[in-house]
């Protein structure tokens, strides 16, 4: 809605301003506007005067006045978010005009952002649009943002790294674009850039994984309160780089929150409560009598594992336990309160809100909590310029538990892979302790994970402030000319503050164990985030009374910073009772820091003709970055879009548009690309020791030249009960960012050059069908389908870059399946071993593909008198992925399908040890190589409106709407894939996902939701 | 009009350029010192020496690491990644020909001591050009990055033996160097020790401009440090006769033995003069992960007890029991059906903080006696090792007709006590054609879980691709 705020408002205020020129003659229009299916008043709808720059807004009841220079015949038409717009032809004399609006089921209205501060109808675009709104982000709770869009994006492919409280999850638009640039798209609130880093919890600390991606970290998306949200859009290819230039290379996702209208204060209040539970589990291996259990291979050679087993199981069976619904099994309920009051006056509009959210976790001690205050204010000051400014306190804070890859079988998945579930880890004894676990692995591994959910923490708490202001400044206006400044400021500020504790009782912690040379850990850690963004610029309009085009004009300046430091503690051998690292034996600091600047010039024109039909735009981007070899060189990229509309053009056809669009962007290097460094080994006899860096920096590095052209239609046909759209992109990559391995005789591991190209290449199709729609209070149905596929293709690597990996990110070797970079081949591309029939062994070549072949998604809406009902669902077909949780499953003999026919005895017995097997060490990485494909019913929801004569029963107490809904998100997977979700990643948000390894297992949820206006 | 426009675009103008002469586009390096930065700063040499030094303990550890499994003296049981086990001891299968995978766990051993010569290299040219040292100073730096890259070049030649090595460093790390045969390599090391020797000479009685570590203590002069230098040629050499090189090795072997520090030990503390890498718990330092509360998963081979000879009292060698303990509970091996439990740990870093021997006067008695055996003097042969059994055994003195019957075997045994865990045994089998006699825990099932014993570690596949199939590809080894 903000976005009508600086054209509406504004031009009305410089109607009465002194410089407008000499007064022609001037008439008063007065009208009302309201739903047509209700006749409700409608508030805050924009009301224009076709050819002049001449609007006004609707008051709380509907009306609206707006002063016409002209005493002829004028058109006015209605413009607002979810509604058709409507003209009228108002003949010589004629002062009022009265409108009913239909809704507009299909999102054919609207604007949609080109630049800094300007915007274009949604139907003159020259690029595709994808946005989804409040009502369709919030009808269901979701733990984070990303969450919330699952299945309504089309071109995005949105994904949840596990299904830990708190967050976690990618969104990647339009495939891959870069290798080893940035590949999360860049994220927008209200104008201002937000982070969306994620931080290392230490995790690795206790657990000896790898990385920090796969300590399961949540991304800073999970702190926006998608209450506040108003709209979502996703800028895709070109047009989002016009904008945001070097960072908008994987997309934008543009959110603008919730201001206040005109009109009495009005308060919502929302109370939801509901559940989560586990997904989907196949359960573990029944063991079926001593003797299997003796063999297994947890228990054999394992002294004190052949005791337990010997303790519990005979001859004629075992005991069975499910471990993973002992630990995942808590249903607590979850609640989430949020209120907001909005109101003011013309001049003076405010907007305030609160949540708070509490999301209890599957498993003890796991959950998240995230809290939210948000206040704006749009305030015209004097008679030129208008601010909105906007500030929101947020806190979130995330019991995450332990999970992913693992070297000390403390995260519960891979421990339980190695514990044959015969004995009650879960009880504990009389004195208070739980089971020792005599299994996996022996005595440097052992691991109750019950424990270590009851004792261990790992937590993260963040506070948050963004704060935005956007002055608008109308500098000139007369009838065919429109001159505004806009100044943007804002800030994103955060602090995380992370707690793992890890106590010298968890079995793991022992002396013996792998962590247990210094037992009990705790790692304490602060990351501070400032990201401060400013834009100078000018919009000229330019509308010559002959109406034959309509030219915008802009120009200005951004400037960007970005900087992170973080600290932290590693504290190992806690004094006992200690909960901080005060104290113990062992403590490591850990500092860093990193810091960017951006500055970029921009100019751009949209020159608008042939009776709004025919839309021709062109912009010109300078950048320069901290992050390039050479800060003070600018780089430039160029952009062109063009887009015609035909309103009727054939029977059945309302509307129909061909767009098409080219344009340059850069991805920009890291921070650190472009030093020559020395790397700090450490220490030794307590001096420093300086050596040879394993990267070699390059002083000569730059951004990445990203070329994208896209073109497509839109059509609205039959009374616009259907519209379709179609696009294809191919986005070409140049200068792409490589790390070639080199020779490591050479004494340096791997150089970043500028050293290929890439080609992504795909297709997205919609189509929106309203099959039932009645105007009166009968029933609407809108359903909606799309298709996306996308494909990245390394096209060559200059003379002597040779193939590169990534390292953990990509995969755990080709044992396992694991990304290599090589040209001529997929940016996704899954390498591994297989046996031939001769039984030879290929190595290193190509057995799958992370990306999935397609994708769709499918949502429904129906309303039926007060009843809605709604339902999101999604399909991916294919998509390799690494089953690691299937292999270490196999490797502990403890898969639930284990004992089930074997298809070749001579290998194996059984399917699992046939499996594990004919796997070979890795000489036949196909055999947890799987299927990822899978259908997900994302939500589905049921609300009722309480009818209006019912309501009025409570207006004495003040309530003038109220709403129920039951609704649930996750509910099924149906998929052939043998594991918990094919959709969740080890190593958290990565060019390309593919790695099932000991995921916290996803979950499902129910809610219960009142909303009450007053 | 024009005057509002006018007006309009002074303040536009305004507004515009006060954003942008705040021009600032420098951004410090803030995680990694600069390389002209420290080169710009006058202890820029220690700090480059320091580096040498540490990354010549990890060169130690991954050495002892690797061929320690190899040579079936040690076990890596990392619970939950079995390939430290099957990569080492499994391997594949290509044209019917058992070999290591070269993109597999045992495909190390490699880049960290590169990456070191590396650091030795950069360490002499950082002397070089620099103004502050005098002559004597830069010959002393030069000798030191010299004997360093001379046995860091070794421990490369011990992995990789008939494959050959790289020799030279390039400049431009995007070229690499070609490969030589090891007879080259070989010669090419004792030539760089002998330069550095010549080097430490020259720098007469000037002092080394940096501090070494406490574990060079005694040897961290010019001076005191050629008899380092020495030690490692008398290893080199020694080594290098048994593979082409022959009798003048062996004769070059007892030159160096009596250039270098070595003293007739009496005692077992005797026998532990020599030169030391160093540990410590402070933060940012290293333990010695060879201890097995540093790293549990760190096992010592059952041979280390079975094939002890039994002293006098019946029992066993002093050596098995001071550096091997059993386990209170034996470590079944990672993975599914791979391998063996482990029963036995090293014991002789009794401290999470015992410092390593780098090279000790047993090492060099030990070199004396084989050196003295190639050159045929068998008298002294036996003298020499009987000192190191009785002294650093407490095992009976072996009699004449008992080494003649098999004296290989005699200095072998010597040699796999007297220096266990540090990275000798498979190198010494593999040199006398002994390879056989490595133990095999799992020779049972016919197909996918026999263990065999690799002749040399692989060529790393990183290495293999960086080099295309041009003059620069390995002669050998890799796919």
């Amino acid at each position: 809605m903000r976005r009508y705020f600086y054209g509406a408002s504004a031009l009305m205020l410089l109607l009465a301003a002194p410089s407008v020129g000499r007064a022609q003659q001037i008439r008063e229009i007065t009208g009302r506007v309201t739903q047509a299916a209700t006749g409700a008043p409608l508030p805050d709808i924009s009301v224009g005067v076709v050819g002049q720059l001449v609007g006004a807004r609707t008051n709380e009841k509907g009306e609206f006045r707006i002063r016409v220079q002209s005493a002829g015949d004028v058109t006015l038409q209605t413009r607002a978010l979810g509604y058709k717009r409507q003209t009228q032809r108002l003949a010589v004399g004629q002062t009022t005009a009265n409108f009913s609006l239909e809704k507009d089921v299909l999102e054919l209205e609207g604007v949609t952002v080109t630049g800094a501060a300007t915007s274009v109808d949604r139907r003159n675009a020259t690029s595709a649009v994808a946005s989804v709104n409040s009502e369709e982000l919030n009808r269901v709770p979701a733990v984070s943002v990303e969450s919330a869009l699952q299945g309504k994006v089309l071109g995005a492919t949105i994904s949840m790294n596990n299904g830990a409280p708190g967050g976690g999850g990618q969104i990647q638009i339009r495939g891959a674009s870069s290798l080893i640039g940035r590949i999360d798209p860049l994220y927008v609130v209200d104008g201002v850039i937000i982070s969306n880093g994620v931080r290392s919890n230490g995790q690795h600390v206790i657990t000896g994984s790898l990385n920090a991606g796969e300590e399961n970290g949540t991304n800073r998306l999970a702190d926006i309160n998608p209450n506040d949200i108003e709209n979502i859009e996703i800028l895709k290819g070109s047009v989002a780089s016009a904008i945001y230039g070097s960072q908008a290379t994987n997309g934008v996702v543009v959110i603008t929150t919730k201001r206040g209208t005109s009109g009495a204060p009005r308060f919502n209040f929302t109370q939801r409560v509901g559940t989560y539970q586990l997904i989907r589990d196949h359960g573990l291996r029944h063991f079926k009598d001593l003797a299997t259990l003796l063999a297994s291979s947890q228990v054999a050679g394992n002294d004190a594992g052949i005791a337990a087993a010997n303790s519990v199981c005979t001859a004629s069976g075992c005991p069975y336990h499910d471990y993973i619904k002992e630990l995942y099994g808590r249903t607590d309920p979850s609640l989430e309160t949020s209120a907001n009051l909005s109101g003011g006056i013309e001049t003076t509009k405010y907007y305030v809100s609160v949540t708070d959210k509490q999301d209890a976790g599957i498993a003890m001690n796991t959950g998240a909590r995230h809290q939210s205050l948000r206040a704006s204010l749009d305030q015209t000051i004097g008679s030129r310029i208008t601010a909105s400014i906007g500030s929101t306190m947020l806190r979130s804070f995330s019991q995450r538990g332990i999970s992913n890859n693992d070297n000390t079988n403390s995260s519960p998945i891979y421990g339980f892979a190695y514990t044959p579930n015969v004995l009650d880890l879960r009880h504990k004894d009389a004195a208070g302790n739980y089971p020792i676990n005599p299994f996996g692995g022996g005595p440097s591994n052992i691991s109750n994970p019950f424990q270590t959910f009851d004792l261990m923490r790992n937590n993260e708490d963040v506070y948050r402030i963004l704060g935005s202001a956007n002055i608008a400044f109308a500098a000139y206006s007369n009838a065919t000319n429109d001159v505004r400044f806009n100044v943007l400021a804002g800030v994103d500020r955060s602090s995380t503050e992370a707690y793992l504790f890890a106590p010298a009782s968890l079995q793991f912690e022992q002396p013996g164990t792998n962590n247990g040379t210094y037992p009990g850990a705790a790692v304490r850690g602060n990351g501070d985030n400032l990201l401060g963004n400013t834009q100078v610029g000018g919009v000229w309009v330019l509308d010559p009374t002959t109406k034959w085009f309509r030219a915008t004009t802009s120009a200005g300046i951004q400037r960007e910073a970005r900087q992170n430091r973080d600290y932290t503690i590693v504290a190992q051998g806690l004094t006992p009772g200690v909960l901080v690292a005060s104290g113990a034996v062992h403590t490591t600091t850990g500092d860093g820091q990193s810091e960017v600047r951006n500055q970029a010039y921009y100019a751009s024109e949209e020159f608008l003709t042939a009776g709004e039909r025919l839309l021709l735009s062109a912009g010109l981007r300078g950048e320069k970055s901290t992050v390039n070899g050479d800060p003070k060189k600018l780089y430039t990229f160029p952009r062109f879009g063009a887009s015609l509309h035909f309103a009727n053009p054939v029977r059945f056809i309302s509307d129909f548009k061909i767009r098409g669009t080219r344009g340059e962007a850069g991805n920009q290097p890291s921070y650190g690309d472009s030093f020559l460094t020395l790397t700090n080994a450490g220490l030794i006899d307590g001096q420093t020791a300086l050596i040879q860096s394993a990267v070699s920096g390059n002083a000569g590095i730059k951004p990445e030249r990203l070329t994208e052209t896209e073109y497509g239609f839109d059509g609205a046909l039959f009374n616009d009960r259907v519209h379709m759209e179609a696009t294809w992109f191919n986005r070409d990559i140049h200068d792409l960012l490589v790390r070639p391995l080199l020779a490591p005789s050479t004494g340096v591991n791997q150089e970043i050059v500028n050293g290929g190209k890439m080609r992504t290449r795909g297709t997205e199709l919609g189509l929106t069908v309203v099959p039932i729609e009645s105007r009166g209070n009968g029933v609407t149905w809108t359903s909606r389908v799309t298709y996306q596929t996308n494909g990245s293709r390394i096209l060559s690597f200059n003379q002597g870059v040779l193939p590169f990996t990534i390292g953990a990110a990509g995969g755990f070797g080709t044992a396992f399946g694991r990304l290599k970079f090589s040209p001529g081949q997929s940016t996704s591309a899954i390498y591994g071993n297989y046996v031939r029939k001769d039984g030879s062994v290929a190595r290193d070549t190509i057995l799958g593909d992370a990306n999935p072949t397609f994708q769709m998604g499918f949502s429904n809406d129906v309303t039926w008198g007060n009843w809605t009902f709604a339902g999101v669902a999604d399909y991916r077909k294919g998509g390799t992925v690494s089953n690691l949780t299937l292999q270490i499953q196999d490797e502990g003999n403890t898969t639930w399908d284990y004992d089930k026919k074997s298809p070749n005895p001579a290998v194996g017995t059984t399917l699992g040890s046939w499996r594990y097997n004919s796997w070979s060490g890795g000489n036949n990485t196909l055999n947890y190589l799987s299927d990822g494909s899978f259908f997900k019913i994302r939500e589905l929801t049921a609300a009722y409106t309480v009818p209006s004569n019912l309501v009025s029963r409570f207006a004495n107490v003040g309530v003038r709407s109220a709403r129920f809904s039951v609704s649930g998100r996750n509910m099924f997977i149906i998929s052939a894939y043998n594991g918990y979700d094919p959709e969740v990643n080890n190593g958290g948000n990565q060019v390309a996902r593919f790695v099932d390894l000991a995921p916290f297992p996803p979950s499902r949820s129910y809610f219960l939701s009142v909303d009450l206006g007053f | 009009m024009s005057r509002t426009l006018t007006r309009m675009a002074l303040a536009a103008a305004a507004l515009l350029g006060a954003v942008a002469c705040s021009d600032n586009l420098t951004v410090p390096s803030y995680n990694s010192p600069t390389i002209a930065g420290v080169n710009a700063d006058p202890n820029a040499v220690q700090f480059y020496a320091t580096g040498v030094l540490h990354e010549l303990r990890e060169s130690f550890y991954e050495q002892t690491f690797g061929v320690g499994i190899l040579g079936r003296e040690s076990y890596y049981y990392f619970p939950t990644d079995p390939r430290f086990v099957t990569g080492y001891l499994i391997g594949q299968t290509v044209n019917g020909v058992r070999q290591l995978d070269p993109a597999g766990f045992a495909s190390g051993n490699w880049y960290t001591h590169f990456r070191n010569i590396r650091n030795t290299v950069n360490l002499a040219a950082l002397a070089t050009s620099s103004k502050a040292l005098s002559a004597s100073q830069k010959a002393s730096v030069t000798g030191f990055a010299q004997t360093i890259h001379g046995l860091t070049l070794w421990y490369l030649l011990v992995s990789r033996d008939t494959l050959g090595v790289p020799i030279a460093t390039p400049a431009d790390p995007a070229v690499p160097a070609p490969f030589v045969s090891r007879d080259a390599a070989f010669k090419y090391d004792l030539a760089l020790l002998d330069s550095g020797a010549t080097a430490l000479q020259a720098a007469g009685s000037a002092q080394f401009p940096f501090a070494l570590t406490s574990g060079f203590a005694g040897f961290d002069q010019p001076s005191t440090f050629l008899t380092f230098n020495r030690a490692v040629a008398a290893r080199v050499a020694n080594d290098y006769a048994t593979k082409g090189c022959g009798t003048a090795c062996y004769t070059q072997a007892l030159a160096d033995v009596s250039a270098s520090f070595f003293t007739q030990p009496a005692t077992v503390a005797d026998m532990n003069i020599g030169v030391y890498n160093v540990y410590s718990s402070t933060a940012g330092d290293f333990l010695n992960f060879e201890n097995n509360l540093a790293d549990p998963n760190y096992l010592a081979h059952a041979s280390a007890v079975t094939d002890a000879q039994t002293k006098a009292n019946g029992a066993l060698d002093d050596r098995s029991t001071r550096k091997v303990a059993q386990l209170s509970t034996p470590r079944p091996s990672p993975g599914s059906g791979v391998g063996i439990p482990a029963d036995y740990y090293f014991s002789m870093y009794p401290s999470t903080t015992t410092p390593s021997r780098l090279i000790s006067d047993e090492e060099l008695l030990l070199i004396k006696a084989e050196a003295e055996y190639g050159t045929g003097n068998l008298g002294q042969a036996l003298l020499d090792l009987n000192t190191v059994r009785t002294v650093s055994g407490g095992l009976a003195p072996l009699s004449g007709t008992t080494f003649a019957t098999d004296p290989i075997g005699a200095i072998l045994y010597e040699r796999h006590f007297s220096l266990l865990n540090e990275g000798f045994r498979w190198n010494d089998a593999r040199r006398f054609g002994r390879l056989n006699t490595l133990e095999l825990d799992s020779n049972v099932d016919p197909t996918i879980r026999k263990h065999f014993v690799a002749p040399v570690q692989p060529i790393p596949t990183q290495e293999c691709n960086a080099r295309g199939n041009g003059p620069l590809k390995p002669p050998a080894g890799c796919p």
